[in-house]
This record gives structure tokens, sequence and C-alpha cells, in this order.
């Protein structure tokens, strides 16, 4: 069972990092991978795994392709995969209008934006831009793109190594990964391709406190439009609309939600929903970390581990 | 204490030689090891790797391309490599070149502007200043990081002056370097600020080698136009025009304009123009090797080590 994690959405110590990264190591974390919400650099904490790890896979879930030119973003990818040996997953992704809008950045199309840059990012990895002139001898990373609809699966399988939804239901995971499976027999592609998908954890035994905690956590991206418009895909179209009709997330989103879209409760359950998303045709769950109560980065990262053991 | 520091390779090298040459420095007794930014090279996170293989010199960039990174992101980075280095991180920036921007599809607008927004912007984001944080409410309480900017010109100079904590002008001979930092003081009134002079070096004992090489590394670099912009500045504009008339660098290039502006030969012979860098008002000049004959890396720092004996 290939089973991904992530460190903290909203980020954390370097020494935190330090401390995820080696339990990590000693577990069977597939891959670790970081966050981007700014001012917290996806790249640079997927850096310090790399230097704390020795053969966990690590990578970005998932860089903000607005925030740097694809050179630089290649370029520091290149410095992971030769810190790690070949160990880099690059997890790339549109981010979300009201986070862009408030950076001054205007998004276009981005669908088109994302097949450009995926498109230059590999050219520039792969060394066969003529951009450069400075190579460096390093073998290329997988690219991975977050994709929640059924246009961005397909375009995965043309252009990159995988896809990463993220709040997707069983049933809107198996179509997306049905889109992804056509994008690739029209593409050129002929690597390896890895179907994702990212859980949100919120694990304790106290089963009421982890709703609650679930509830409140997840509640914030109901508010962005791209999960709006997953949640409606996975069956979730009422809530949405009620929310957009004004109803506060935090009340409008149940108990049945969470426990579909997230790992939530003691062990054995979040095992159960663990399971449902393998048969469902995820190769790599990802799971991301959230506190219930004041559990801490590191006591959250050892319920995962127990969850995945 | 004399504060002398030093570049990492401006074409890049490995990771591997990147902790061994900031290791050998931290050793030597350098003030400070800067990367060059040359993509497919980052020089954050050059910056970074140095900083984990460090425990007491400064880090930094000289200079990390403006338009490269969302002014967030390069915060972000920057500030991870002042979490990892306790404080040691020193950001230089600049506006790279117009032609290898070109390159990259990057309209640079109005330079001064552009650095003007920057700087104004890392600042805010590094010091929790930024409206942003009303919205992402995650900031890392971290000491501020240094920020240093190219400055070629007197306008540029003064710029830093105003918003920097330092100037990194390059190619300067040392009177346009007195007007530059004459420019820079005349914003930076008593706040700490650091006036350093950027000098390519070519060391070895064979002096006809050296000498080779170095005219054809500064004959390389001075056609761009700002460094033609520099070096006519310093007196040497006849040298620009019979460049760019098709003259070779080792015909065109000057006894005069290398022993003004580079080191070059042995060792022993550069202490003078190191010392009359000192004298002229520089509080840090800042060495960047250039391979003599098959020199690798590692025997470009043995060389700059001599200049501390």
């Amino acid at each position: 069972m290939n089973v991904a994690v992530t460190t903290p959405v909203w980020g954390c110590s370097v020494e935190n990092l330090i401390g995820i990264a080696k339990l990590a190591e000693d577990s069977p974390v597939e891959a670790l991978l970081s966050p981007e919400v700014p001012p917290y650099s996806a790249l640079a904490n997927a850096q310090i795994f790399a230097e704390y790890t020795k053969e966990t896979k690590v990578g970005t879930w998932i860089s903000n392709i607005y925030l740097r030119h694809p050179v630089m973003c290649a370029a520091e990818a290149m410095t992971i995969q030769e810190l790690t040996g070949g160990r880099l997953l690059l997890g790339l992704g549109v981010s979300h209008k009201p986070v862009n809008s408030r950076l001054g950045i205007e998004m276009g199309d981005p669908i088109e934006s994302m097949r450009n840059y995926v498109n230059s990012v590999r050219s520039y990895l792969d060394g066969s831009s003529d951009q450069i002139s400075l190579k460096r001898k390093i073998a290329p990373a997988p690219i991975f793109i977050a994709g929640l609809t059924e246009k961005t699966a397909e375009l995965a399988g043309e252009v990159a190594d995988g896809l990463m939804p993220y709040l997707a239901s069983t049933e809107h995971l198996k179509k997306l990964k049905s889109c992804a499976e056509k994008g690739r027999s029209s593409g050129s592609l002929d690597s390896d391709f890895t179907m994702t998908t990212g859980l949100p954890s919120f694990i304790s035994d106290d089963l009421d406190l982890a709703i609650e905690s679930a509830i409140k956590g997840l509640s914030g991206y109901a508010r962005l439009p791209f999960y709006q418009r997953v949640l409606k895909l996975s069956g979730y179209e009422d809530i949405v609309k009620s929310i957009e009709e004004g109803t506060n997330p935090a009340e409008a989103l149940t108990p049945e939600l969470v426990s579909d879209l997230a790992l939530v409760g003691p062990i054995g359950r979040c095992k159960e929903t663990l399971a449902k998303f393998i048969d469902a045709g995820a190769d790599m769950p990802i799971i991301t970390p959230n506190p219930v109560g004041k559990q801490s980065p590191l006591e959250v990262m050892e319920k995962i581990i127990e969850v995945i053991k | 204490m004399m504060k002398i520091g030093i570049t990492t390779p401006i074409r890049g090298c490995s990771i591997k030689d990147l902790r061994q040459l900031a290791k050998a420095a931290e050793s030597a007794g350098f003030y400070g090891i800067f990367s060059p930014e040359v993509p497919i090279y980052s020089a954050i996170a050059n910056a970074q790797v140095m900083a984990e293989a460090t425990k007491s010199i400064k880090i930094g960039t000289w200079v990390t391309n403006i338009y490269m990174r969302k002014p967030i992101m390069c915060a972000a980075e920057a500030m991870t490599v002042q979490e990892i280095s306790e404080g040691r991180m020193i950001l230089g920036l600049g506006n790279s070149h117009k032609p290898v921007n070109d390159v990259f599809g990057i309209d640079m607008g109005d330079q001064y502007e552009a650095m003007r927004e920057y700087v104004t912007k890392i600042k805010s984001y590094a010091d929790g200043s930024s409206d942003h944080y009303e919205k992402i409410p995650i900031k890392r309480d971290l000491p501020v990081f240094d920020i240093h900017i190219t400055g070629l010109t007197e306008r540029t100079a003064a710029l830093a002056g105003e918003l920097a904590d330092g100037i990194m002008p390059y190619l300067a001979n040392l009177e346009h370097l007195r007007t530059l930092y004459s420019s820079a003081k005349s914003k930076s009134g008593d706040k700490d600020f650091e006036f350093t002079s950027g000098m390519p070096v070519f060391l070895s004992d064979n002096l006809d080698e050296a000498v080779k090489a170095a005219r054809i590394g500064v004959g390389r670099q001075a056609l761009r136009p700002s460094y033609k912009r520099v070096l006519t500045n310093s007196g040497f504009g006849d040298i620009i025009q019979k460049l760019e008339s098709g003259t070779s660098p080792e015909e065109a290039i000057s006894d005069k304009l290398l022993n003004e502006l580079c080191l070059f030969g042995k060792s022993s012979n550069c202490i003078k123009q190191l010392e009359a860098q000192f004298n002229n008002g520089s509080t840090m000049p800042i060495l960047t090797p250039f391979p003599v004959g098959n020199q690798s890396p590692l025997e470009m720092m043995d060389e700059l080590i001599k200049l501390l004996d």
C-alpha cells in the first residue's frame, strides 16, 4: 500500500518539518509532501525533507504555478532531485482565484496555463529546452497536476505523470481516473501514471470531537470555488447550494460529508475509509494532517502512521 | 575584522561541491558565501543547501532575479533559509539582464520601479506588515533577513540606500564605486548599510593563463547592457566599443581594465588590490571565482583561501 502524507497545510517550523521527515523515514509512508500556503514554499520545505531522509519520496502538494517562472520551478525541483538521488514528486496546481487575486495574479485560462507550465517545466527538467545553455545531468522528476474536474484529469493524463485530486468522493475519483486514462491514450507520454487522492485526516478515539474538528477544518475549503465544484461533483450539490446562499460552511457541512471525504475518528474507522479509496482506484492516497483537540504536528503524524500500518 | 564574501561558481556546480565550498569558506574565515542565479540553478535553493552545511558563515544570494518569483514566494524561500541558518541569510536581488529575461519571455517593464515594488513587498512579507496576513494569518516568527540590491548606477544605488540594507555593485572601478556609495549613503542615512564590491577573480600561479582567462571571462560579461553601462561609467567605454565592433576579448580587454576591476594571477599579489577596496569604502568585497585552465570549483576555492593567509 503506497500512502503519502503531507505536512500541515498552514505550515510549521523547520524543526517540526525535520521531525516529521524523520518520522516518515522510519515508517511505511511512501512519500512526504509539502503544501504551499505563503509565506511557506512547498519546494523549500521539500528540500528540507530531502536533507533528512534517505528513502522516503519527497515532494510538493502542491506548488502554485503562478508564483514562480517555470524555469525557476524546474531549477528548484532539480536541486531536490539531485539531493535525493531521484525521489522528488513535483505536484503543480493553479491554487485558487481568491488567493491569487489577493497576490495580484491574473490566472488567465487555468487549464491552458497549466498545460503550458507543465510542458515548459518538463522541457527544462529533461534538458530539451533550447532556452538553457547550462545542463544538469539529473533524471527528470515526475510531474503531478492538481485536478478536481474531468477536464483537468484528462489534461493530467495527457501531459503529466499523475493526478492529485482532493476532497473527491470515491465515485468522483473513479470518473477522474477514467478521464485521466482517456487523456493518457490521446497523449504521447508513456511513463507510469499515478492516481492519487487527497484525504484530510482528523484521527482520534473521540469520534464526536473528530467530526467536530473535521467540520470546522473543512469549512474553510468549502468557501473556495474550486472545492465547491468538486463537492458538487461528489454529490453534495445541496450543501454547496446552501453555502452559496449564505449558510456558514461550519453549519452546512454534515458528519456524513466529512466521513465520506476524510479520515475521521478512531484508527480502525480511518483504515476502512482509506481502503475504500484504494478500492476506488487510488494508487497513492495522500493524507493531509489536521489536529483533533490539541494534537501537535508530530502527534498527528504518529496517528497517521498508525492508520497506514 | 575585514569582511570578505565569495560566490560559488557563476555557471553552477553540484550539490556536493556546494556543500564543500560552503564548509571550506566557513573554516577559512570568509564572512559570507553567496550563490549566483543563472538558470537552471536557483540561488535561493543553493543558499538553502549551504545553510544546511554550515553553522556561522553568512549565506546569501548574489543575486536573485526579481522576475523569476513572485515577491511572496521569494520572501517565503528566503525566510526558510533564514530559519535554517538561524539568521544568517542575506537576500541579494537584481533585475538580471534583458537578453537573459527576453529568452524566458519576461517583460522587465520599468526596472527601477519593478525593483522598488519588489523590495517593498518582500520587506512587508518578511516583517509581517503586509495586509496579506489579514486574510492568511500564518506569520512566521523570524528575525528579518537583510536585503541587498545590485546597484550599478547612481539611481539604483540611491534606491538601495533608501530601501535596502546593502548594495551589490559589480565590475565598477574604485572611482565609480565611490560615486555609487555616495548615492547610497545619501539615502541610507545612519542605518547599518553594507557597501559591497563585486570583483571577478582569476587566481593561479600561472599569470599568463590567469590573464587569458580574465580577458575572456570579463569579455563574455562585458556586452550585457547593464555591464556595458557600468564599464562605461568606470571609464572603459572605448573597450565596449571595440568589443561591439567585433574585436576579440583577448585583444579588446586592456591591462588597465583587468588591474582596476579584477583580481588575477598569484593570490599573494592580489592583497594590495583587495586592501584598496576597503580603503575605498567597501565594507565587504565579494569575490567571484572563475576557473583558470581546468580548475575545479574546489581548486578555485583553494586559491581564494590563499588570499586570507
